[in-house]
């Protein structure tokens, strides 16, 4: 098998799979940052494989790839403590937060002047990045894997309320911190 | 203009992975040797999974062992690194290790396997300035810690060859640690830490058998034949659904004198037209329309007391379409759908939470709901799968060996939540594994095999650690088919279709035989779910009858060769026409008729809603209790 074959295969594969292997791990490892090298981990031993054994036999290289994507998260986070679901201030009540959710769903010229603003849209993403772990994971799994936050909770052995508020808080934080309000 | 959703979308696909980077570093990392032995990781399947963890919290109980006045270690870990954080670790130290640094450092050493005293000191020997390495700790496989000068010395000298020392801790200069690490024995070299000292390490448990390199499954089928896999996942239990699921099971006997006929559950479930099902059809006993029913335990049956019908001719997967499971009360809703990305697949069994997809050549077991979709927990290669036996507990699929031989068992147990594959070839030799089935009153399984020149019946038991451990109880050079089996006999129909058939008596402790009754022509049989009582059907139209196999007696019914089987509560149901008869110690009565419904009983919360040649789709429907 040439390497050009090789490689065509595998960057075919990782197209169609980043999205689904990037949704496992997320959920299932540390932190963002710590994903990224799990599923770099991840995608080179499937390289290897490929390279070694060939990829004819390889039926559903997405199941393939999320069956080490388990095997990789259970021997890097195996023993990492699950995170407290309990949220270390005030929740917000259910009026706050359909409050919230009615506001998230409106429209904000700033937010379109922040993206264009490399600065600072990594500023932003990196603000929720080093926070809590388990906040960047919501935001991932929410907005980048489209999963309702009911889901989110499941994923994350939270309770919906738990994710909401950190959801909604860290929003509303940021909103201050950077001025993201019109 | 962005609301503030879409806002956290655009920004955290844009920087939360950078998809070409993590791409180039991949192929990077698959490409470099060096790099590649950094992120060597050593899969563990079955128990090794569970030892990596115990590695990282420190459970493992290696208890110090002061000899001739060592010091003693209490190990209690302290650190929380994983077995793959510190091979992590240890990469860093080798590229940073430099080879002219002369400190002294404390080097925890983890070998490939375990190895003897001698061992150590001849590899240590290649080493350059090998004099400088001393060994301060030896950890030993059965978990003691030989620790200092003095000790050691006296394990070298009682236990020097004996191959039991799993890791040891080195004093060396740290330009030797890279030396040390690339000696062929060397599993991994750890530089002491605040993480790795001796309060914190133990040896790494190593399993070489990394999927990747092979699929595991198969690669183990030949020594030992038996290999053990735990889903990886977690077990879900389903409540009890009293819902029409179709669950296909494909025989593998194809003995064409015994050919039974399968009969379709009724199915009273709305106006529904749910295609029949055949094999492992699970037939549940539900409240007539007024409520009013002659049978007890007619409601909340456990899914664990529903087991299959067993049959002997092949069927081919059915599917309900979804429409139809809407329509069922207006509470049959979609409450989850999973795509699974096997193409070509064959056939999908749903069992519990999980899903079996069989392709031509391999066999995916997926678990269904939460987060885990999608996750396949094993994809084994098995030429030519097919499901010998289904209950709501367990599946078993037979296999071909490389010589297309059907003498390959894999073994999907979802209730004890690990998989088998035996290679039964040591056990039955060029022999085809024909019928499987399970006596739930013994607990084990009666297994047809069938060469070209005779029929040969083994009784199994089945095991996460050893697969299926073959008894031979007889052999017959004329056809036979199983029945039933209860108190420690078999029960079984000798065929000859120009004498008839024989239905005989199997004492599986002394290996005597009787004659039960002999039948002018063929019989056919159909067997309860649980091998314990099965109906006689004449193939010339003679009376039909049951047998019950706790009795050992043939008792008389008005049944008909349209019978069909189940099995409630412990109780046997014989349902023909529309009489239905109960079995209660040798005696058969009739329940009401009107009183009694059979609907098909789940075992697995999922229907299998599409296959085309890409995916298959799995939905979950509502749980309902169905009341018209």
């Amino acid at each position: 098998m040439g390497i050009d074959a090789l490689e065509a295969y595998f960057n075919s594969v990782y197209n169609d799979t980043f999205k689904s292997v990037s949704k496992f791990v997320v959920s299932k490892c540390g932190s963002i940052q710590e994903s990224e090298d799990i599923i770099q981990n991840i995608y080179a031993r499937f390289y290897q494989r490929i390279a070694k054994k060939g990829y004819d036999d390889i039926e559903s290289a997405e199941a393939f790839l999320i069956n080490i994507a388990k095997f990789e998260c259970k021997n890097y986070f195996g023993t990492i403590k699950k995170h407290s679901a309990a949220t270390s201030f005030s929740d917000y009540s259910e009026e706050q937060m359909v409050e919230i959710e009615a506001e998230m769903s409106r429209g904000q010229k700033c937010f379109e002047d922040v993206i264009c603003n490399e600065f600072v849209a990594k500023q932003i993403f990196e603000d929720i990045a080093n926070d809590d772990p388990v906040i960047g994971k919501i935001f991932y799994l929410h907005f980048v894997c489209d999963m309702k936050l009911d889901d989110v909770a499941k994923a994350l052995d939270l309770t919906l309320s738990s994710v909401k508020n950190k959801l909604y808080r860290t929003i509303e934080r940021q909103k201050k911190k950077f001025s993201l309000e019109d | 203009m962005l609301n503030t959703e879409e806002f956290y979308k655009e920004l955290f696909e844009k920087y939360s992975f950078d998809q070409d980077k993590i791409r180039l570093a991949a192929i990077k990392q698959a490409k470099e040797p060096a790099a590649k032995r950094a992120v060597r990781m050593y899969w563990k399947p079955a128990a090794g999974i569970a030892a990596a963890v115990a590695v990282t919290v420190g459970v493992t109980a290696y208890a110090a062992r002061g000899i001739g006045g060592g010091v003693n270690i209490t190990v209690s870990p302290a650190s929380a690194l994983s077995a793959s954080q510190r091979m992590y670790e240890a990469e860093r130290s080798y590229y940073s290790a430099m080879s002219e640094e002369e400190d002294i450092k404390n080097i925890y050493v983890t070998f490939n396997s375990p190895v003897s005293f001698s061992d150590i000191s001849l590899a240590l020997s290649a080493v350059t300035d090998s004099d400088d390495i001393s060994i301060e700790h030896l950890y030993i496989t059965d978990g003691s810690i030989f620790a200092g000068k003095e000790a050691i010395s006296v394990y070298a000298d009682t236990s020097g060859s004996t191959k039991s020392i799993a890791a040891a801790k080195l004093c060396a200069p740290a330009g030797l640690y890279r030396s040390i690490q690339d000696l062929p024995s060397v599993y991994l070299a750890e530089l002491g830490s605040e993480e790795i000292n001796d309060r914190t390490f133990v040896p790494i448990e190593i399993d070489d058998s990394d999927p990747l390199m092979g699929d595991r499954m198969t690669e183990t089928q030949a020594v030992p034949p038996v290999t053990t896999t735990p889903f990886s996942f977690e077990q879900q239990t389903s409540a009890p659904v009293e819902v029409q699921q179709p669950v296909t099971s494909v025989g593998t006997d194809n003995t064409p004198e015994f050919t039974d006929t399968v009969l379709p559950a009724e199915t009273d479930i709305g106006e529904t037209d749910i295609p029949e099902t055949d094999e492992t059809d699970i037939p549940e006993i539900i409240p007539s329309e007024s409520g009013e029913t002659s049978v007890p335990y007619e409601t909340d049956v456990p899914a664990d007391s529903m087991v299959s019908s067993s049959e002997e001719t092949s069927v081919s997967s059915t599917e309900v379409p979804i429409s139809e499971i809407s329509d069922i009360g207006g509470q049959g809703l979609m409450t989850e759908m999973y795509d699974l990305n096997v193409p070509n697949a064959l056939e999908t069994h749903l069992i519990d939470n999980y899903a079996v997809v069989l392709t031509k050549t391999q066999v995916y077991i997926y678990s269904l709901g939460g987060f885990d979709r999608m996750s396949a927990a094993q994809a084994a290669d098995i030429s030519s799968p097919s499901v010998a036996y289904a209950d709501s507990d367990s599946i078993i699929i037979t296999g071909c060996g490389a010589d297309g031989t059907r003498n390959t068992i894999m073994h999907i147990n979802a209730k004890e939540n690990y998989v088998t594959v035996t290679d039964a070839a040591p056990f039955i030799g060029g022999a085809e594994i024909g019928t499987i089935q399970y006596s739930a009153a013994s607990g084990k399984y009666y297994i047809k095999v069938v060469s070209s020149e005779k029929t040969y019946i083994y009784e199994c038991i089945t095991s996460a650690e050893s697969g299926f451990a073959f008894r031979p109880l007889f052999e017959s050079s004329t056809a036979v088919s199983l029945a039933g089996s209860a108190n420690g006999k078999l029960y079984y129909f000798v065929q000859n279709e120009n004498l008839g058939s024989i239905l005989r008596e199997f004492n599986c402790s002394n290996g005597q035989i009787r004659d039960i009754a002999e039948f002018e022509t063929t019989c056919k049989t159909k067997r309860s779910p649980t091998f314990e009582s099965f109906a006689i059907i004449p193939s010339d139209d003679g009376e039909t009858c049951i047998f019950d196999t706790t009795s050992a007696s043939i008792i008389s019914a008005e049944v008909t060769a349209d019978t069909a089987v189940a099995v409630s509560c412990g109780k046997t149901y014989f349902r023909s026409g529309d009489k239905t008869f109960v079995i209660s110690g040798s005696i058969i009565t009739e329940t009401s008729a009107n009183g009694i419904r059979f609907v098909i009983k789940p075992a697995s919360d999922f229907y299998v809603k599409e296959t085309d040649s890409e995916k298959v789709t799995v939905v979950k429907h509502n749980r309902y209790y169905w009341q018209s």
